[in-house]
């Protein structure tokens, strides 16, 4: 079995077990980290779920 | 989480109240997530903020629990590059855990 095959197969898996979130009409506070997904990047994520961001901040450990 | 952002998290609870804010995290490491998620459910576990034994219960996902609610083209363009590189598995394993002890998951 290739890997590629098991890259398919275990975000096959991954995807049947996430979550199915409604944020359609929710207020969503965003906590982004900068050195991992930025606050602007999950605004727009967000934002294009049909969720309202009433906070965004980038939090930075250094 | 910063104290000004868990005095933020707060005033949004008392504004809209806690039945309608779900926190979003990014954070790179499943640590640091997990105490976020922490901060936002049971409250501050460093005892610093003004969340500190403040039990919010807030339904909070890392954004990559999110992933199937994102358009594709979105997540390729904001998400995809940092989601190789970040132990994804991880992450989602430490903030799932602090979600359901408040049952928000």
């Amino acid at each position: 079995m290739n890997l590629d095959l098991i890259d398919l197969q275990l975000e096959n898996i991954r995807r049947r077990n996430a979550l199915m979130v409604d944020l359609k009409g929710k207020n969503i506070a965003v906590i982004g980290d900068r050195d991992g997904i930025p606050g602007p990047a999950i605004e727009e994520c967000i934002e294009k779920a049909g969720g309202t961001v009433v906070f965004s901040t980038t939090e930075c450990f250094v | 989480m910063d104290l000004e952002n868990q005095t933020r998290i707060l005033e949004l609870v008392e504004k809209y109240g806690k039945d309608n804010v779900v926190v979003v995290l990014g954070g790179a490491e499943a640590e640091a997530s997990g105490l976020a998620a922490e901060t936002v459910t049971t409250g501050d576990p460093t005892f610093a903020g003004p969340l500190t034994g403040v039990q919010l219960e807030l339904p909070v996902y890392h954004i990559f629990e999110l992933k199937d609610i994102i358009p594709d083209d979105v997540w390729d363009e904001q998400i995809s590059m940092m989601e190789m590189v970040l132990d994804v598995d991880h992450i989602i394993k430490e903030v799932t855990t602090y979600r359901e002890r408040t049952n928000g998951g």
